[in-house]
């Protein structure tokens, strides 16, 4: 659809309302045809982030371009933006074709052109043959259909999705979710995702935005933010995480000693900044923790109990007392290999698995 | 309750419904020592209430009065007609014409001396028939703001009913509707004025007609008409002497003369038939006659009583004798035609 | 008469069997207090009248025929002129005021919706006499107006169907606005962000969008208003005066005047179908047109 995909770059973008920064001086850049998540918990500013983008907000700083127009004050129906509310805020008065039409009704569309393009709309959603029913004769997921043939069918510069999922229930959701990493590939359009569902983030996007408090913690790629994640904020966010706290020793070509009391010491690549005797700390995915039989115990393995168990179906959690600390470690529920509570297990890993966080 | 009477008191509720008016519904059940007075609020309840005459009335007989007021003449012999079968008052006093078309309906019984002495001292003209008497009554007046007349130069209005003629007066007058008892009489009037009368009313429709484009407003009440005299949009009119008197008290400024020949309009009174107090009703009646009351409101007023003890009338007793006489019977039964010959012919001139 | 999901957040609130314990006394009183002298009037209207009261032994259509007289012609057109236009003011009117006080601060539309509802604080009477104060020939417009040199005689504000219309609006005015800021304040703010991403400059925003959503709330105030203007009574007997008289004066002035209880009775009969005939246009309008209706 349309020509070439624009990009958006966003620039010290900042929104306050009355005493709160809702949106604090974000950069954000977004590549052509790219698909961008924003991610982060609820009142981060994401929504924020998308109304000064579509033009609902005015920015009290910063600049907003798409492609190369600069739009930060261009009025909305100017900017040729498709936004997917949370809520769809679809038209009850109106048909599904209605709805789907409007944007081109006031684009001057001619009246022949509209059909064809309706019902392309349309069939791209999967929702042929639905043209004629009101917004509250559907269900959820087809409402949230609608929302996004509706926003698509104008063929926009960018399309923003605002949590479009989290109205649906966890079935829906799925369903939903593969139909969009679908039309991600068969529509090409600059999408900005707004979420905080990680999920969601992961395996729609190519690249996520993970913020906090009105500010962008990192941007990147979603296994890089899952293996090198920047801080502690952004790693706790990404999933549960074994974070330790110990004290540097030598260091030597980039990678530091560092002694974790209970534990043992562990090589890992030196933040910038890290001296000899610092406090460093770094994290564990603790799919990365091996459990073994403490009598299989290898080398530089710690041994603990097993003093919590989780089954999550087709993973467990395990939560293991082992060197004065609390470890998490997670293992595929196969048939072997199972532990029960109060286990003597060995605790392994590959220093390698270890990432330096900030504070 | 029979289907008469509770379609009575429906009619009662739709027409108090339509009038948004607040004025007392039907009368509580009446306790024995409690006289039912249906009649109009305005200076009857002055009198009764704030001017303490009701407690004199307690304090003379024994009995208590409690009052039904309503608005108008018509209003009062509404109520009445709607509890013709059940009666909740005793006595009622309207406006004589209303009050005759009543008693044309049956409501009232025969009153006489022997149960009310102070008949005997009511002039004879009060004596308009066996179910009914005169209390009280009105001298026709023309009714002006001095103030707008001395600032336009104008003549004070002789005491001829032929000045509301006069041509400056376009555009200042305020004259009562044919619907209501003055505008009713004021028709009759200019009729007899240009050689008619009620039985050749042509010759004041032609009068009526002639003034209707200078007439600023048709009000329906004193108070009304009062308010366009004081308000400046108009400067002439005429009503009852009674209420001129009234309005110059409530600081409109206005005066009045009354012209001749004298035009009486008169108040009746009389008891239900089937009154649930007859006792008390009889007593009511004899005690409001009596020369302390009417001198009351003659002296506070400006009524003219019938009861011939009174000394302060504001017109001797005896100039009635040379009111005009107006054969009733004539009026009530040609009124219709009259309302609806003025609604149609004369309300309609600018 | 809404569909969707802001009409139904706004009005569609669902009966359960038990509320009908509750409604069931209000609905007996209605029945004691409206329908049954309704019932009533219409039967008393086909009786002839007596100079000795309502004869109910004879049956008669006269009450009815008297009304095709031209006079009271005139004075039911006047009636439905005046009515129309002051629901045709009140909801001119409607959408700006609406639309300006939805957005206020919820203090301000508490204090808002009072100044509107302020005409209710004073009895009619007292109104009216206000107005002739300030309608007048030498009232506050006109002396205003004189003294500014603008006009030499002064305007006929009162007296007419002018003085009605003045009268009545600000109170009546409320019962159009109440029920479009409800349904304005009911509407989903997004909608309006939807259509504008979508292309849409604010004025196509609620030609196509606030207006269609809102139109049945509007309509259904308007029907209100419109039933208060043809029964209102105190306003145009004091305002309009005595040459011009409406429908509800003239009602009161044959049942407690002329004491003529069927010709009054026709008459009433005769108000409620004009209104109820205006009002079932107007509920048709709103369910085949703009509003919505569901298939
Ligand atoms: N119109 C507004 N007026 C005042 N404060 C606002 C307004 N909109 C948002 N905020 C505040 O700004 C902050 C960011 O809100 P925003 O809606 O952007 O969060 P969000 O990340 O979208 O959250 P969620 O995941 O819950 O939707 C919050 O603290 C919120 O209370
Ligand atoms: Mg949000």
């Amino acid at each position: 659809m349309g020509g070439a995909p624009a990009g958006l770059e966003a620039r010290s973008l900042v929104k306050r309302f009355g005493a709160t920064t809702a949106v604090d001086g974000i950069d954000i850049a977004v590549r052509p045809g790219e698909f961008f998540t924003v991610l982060g918990p609820s009142g981060c500013g994401k929504t924020t982030f998308l109304r000064l983008v579509a033009g609902i907000l005015a920015p009290d700083g910063g600049s907003i371009r798409i492609g190369a127009a600069d739009l930060t004050q261009a009025p909305i129906w100017a900017r040729n933006i498709g936004l997917v509310f949370q809520n769809y805020a679809l038209f009850p008065h109106m048909t599904v074709a209605q709805n789907v039409g409007f944007g081109l009704a006031m684009r001057r569309v001619p009246r022949a052109d509209r059909g064809p393009r309706i019902a392309r709309a349309l069939e791209t959603v999967r929702l042929d043959g639905y043209g004629g029913r009101r917004p509250s004769e559907l269900s959820g997921g087809q409402q949230q259909r609608v929302a996004l043939a509706r926003a698509i069918v104008i063929e926009p510069d960018l399309l923003l999705l605002d949590e479009p999922l989290s109205n649906l229930d966890a079935r829906l959701r799925e369903d939903m979710r593969s139909e969009l990493a679908d039309l991600k590939h068969r529509l090409g359009i600059t999408t900005i995702l707004v979420t905080h569902d990680i999920h969601e983030a992961f395996s729609l996007s190519d690249r996520v935005a993970v913020m906090r408090a009105g500010r962008v913690e990192q941007v990147g790629a979603p296994t890089e933010l899952y293996e090198l994640p920047a801080n502690r904020f952004v790693a706790g966010f990404l999933g549960p995480v074994n974070e330790w706290t110990g004290r540097v020793g030598a260091i030597a070509d980039g990678t530091a000693e560092v002694e974790f009391a209970g534990l043992r010491s562990c090589r890992v690549p030196a933040l910038a900044g890290w001296r000899g005797g610092d406090e460093a700390t770094v994290i564990l995915r603790p799919e990365r923790l091996g459990l073994t039989a403490a009598s299989a115990a290898g080398e530089g393995a710690v041994v603990g109990r097993i003093d919590q168990v989780a089954h999550l179906g087709n993973l467990v959690n395990y939560r293991v007392a082992a060197g004065g600390r609390a470890l998490l470690a997670q293992a595929p529920a196969g048939r072997t290999g199972r532990f029960a509570l109060g286990d003597r297990v060995a605790v392994a890993w590959d220093d390698a698995d270890l990432a330096p966080v900030a504070p | 309750m029979g289907p008469i009477r509770r379609s009575s008191f429906l009619r009662l509720a739709f027409g108090a419904a339509l009038a948004a008016a607040a004025a007392g519904g039907a009368a509580a059940q009446p306790a024995n020592k409690t006289v039912y007075f249906l009649t109009w609020g305005g200076t009857v309840q002055q009198t009764l209430e704030k001017e303490g005459w009701g407690k004199k009335f307690t304090e003379a007989t024994g009995y208590t009065v409690q009052l039904v007021p309503k608005a108008t003449g018509p209003e009062i012999i509404a109520a009445a007609v709607a509890q013709k079968d059940n009666p909740q008052v005793d006595v009622v006093q309207s406006d004589l014409l209303p009050f005759l078309s009543g008693d044309d309906q049956g409501l009232f019984r025969p009153i006489d001396v022997k149960d009310i002495p102070n008949i005997a001292k009511l002039a004879s003209v009060a004596r308009i028939n066996p179910n009914a008497i005169m209390t009280y009554g009105d001298v026709m007046a023309i009714i002006y703001n001095h103030e707008v007349f001395a600032q336009k130069k104008w003549a004070e209005p002789k005491a001829e009913w032929g000045e509301l003629m006069r041509p400056e007066f376009r555009g200042s007058l305020v004259l009562p509707p044919v619907n209501t008892t003055y505008g009713l009489y004021g028709l009759i009037t200019l009729a007899r004025v240009h050689g008619g009368s009620e039985h050749e009313i042509g010759p004041g429709f032609d009068a009526l007609k002639k003034l209707a484009p200078g007439i600023v407003e048709w009000p329906t009440t004193f108070a009304r008409m009062g308010q366009f005299l004081q308000d400046g949009s108009a400067a002439v009119g005429f009503y009852s002497s009674s209420s001129a008197a009234e309005m110059a008290r409530r600081g409109v400024p206005v005066k009045y003369v009354v012209p001749k020949p004298l035009f009486f309009t008169g108040t009746a009174a009389g008891i239900m038939k089937n009154a649930p107090n007859p006792e008390g009703a009889k007593a009511f009646l004899n005690w409001w006659i009596s020369k302390e009351v009417m001198t009351f409101r003659a002296e506070r007023y400006g009524n003219v009583t019938m009861n011939t003890e009174v000394t302060s009338n504001p017109i001797p007793i005896a100039a009635l004798n040379e009111m005009q006489r107006v054969d009733y019977a004539t009026v009530n039964a040609r009124r219709a035609d009259w309302i609806k010959v003025f609604e149609r012919e004369v309300l309609p001139l600018k | 008469m809404i569909s969707g999901a802001a009409g139904r957040s706004a009005l569609g609130i669902r009966l359960g069997g038990s509320v009908w314990l509750f409604l069931g006394p209000a609905l007996l009183l209605m029945l004691a207090a409206y329908l049954a002298p309704l019932f009533d009037t219409t039967i008393v209207s086909l009786h002839p009248n007596r100079p000795t009261g309502i004869d109910r032994d004879s049956w008669t259509i006269a009450n009815y025929l008297r009304l095709l007289d031209t006079y009271y012609g005139e004075v039911l057109l006047r009636t439905l002129r005046v009515s129309l236009l002051i629901t045709l003011f009140s909801v001119l009117l409607a959408y700006p005021v609406g639309v300006w006080l939805a957005g206020l601060g919820p203090r301000g539309q508490a204090w808002a919706i009072l100044v509107y509802m302020s005409p209710w604080f004073v009895n009619a009477v007292v109104k009216s006499f206000g107005w002739t104060l300030i309608l007048g020939n030498r009232g506050l417009v006109n002396r205003g107006l004189q003294s500014l040199g603008l006009i030499d005689s002064p305007l006929r504000l009162m007296l007419n169907e002018t003085g009605i219309v003045i009268g009545l609006l600000p109170g009546h005015f409320l019962f159009v606005l109440l029920p479009l800021w409800a349904a304005l304040k009911g509407l989903d703010g997004n909608l309006r962000w939807a259509a504008m991403t979508l292309g849409a400059r604010p004025w196509q925003v609620f030609l196509r969008v606030t207006v269609p959503l809102t139109l049945p709330a509007l309509l259904a105030g308007a029907i209100i208003n419109f039933t208060m203007n043809m029964a209102a009574f105190a306003a145009p007997a004091l305002l309009g005066g005595t040459r011009t008289r409406v429908l509800s004066f003239i009602a009161y002035q044959v049942n407690l005047e002329e004491l003529n209880w069927p010709f009054g009775g026709a008459l009433a009969v005769a108000m409620l179908v004009v209104t109820l005939g205006f009002v079932m246009v107007a509920q048709g309008l709103t369910r085949g047109g703009l509003g919505g209706g569901r298939r």
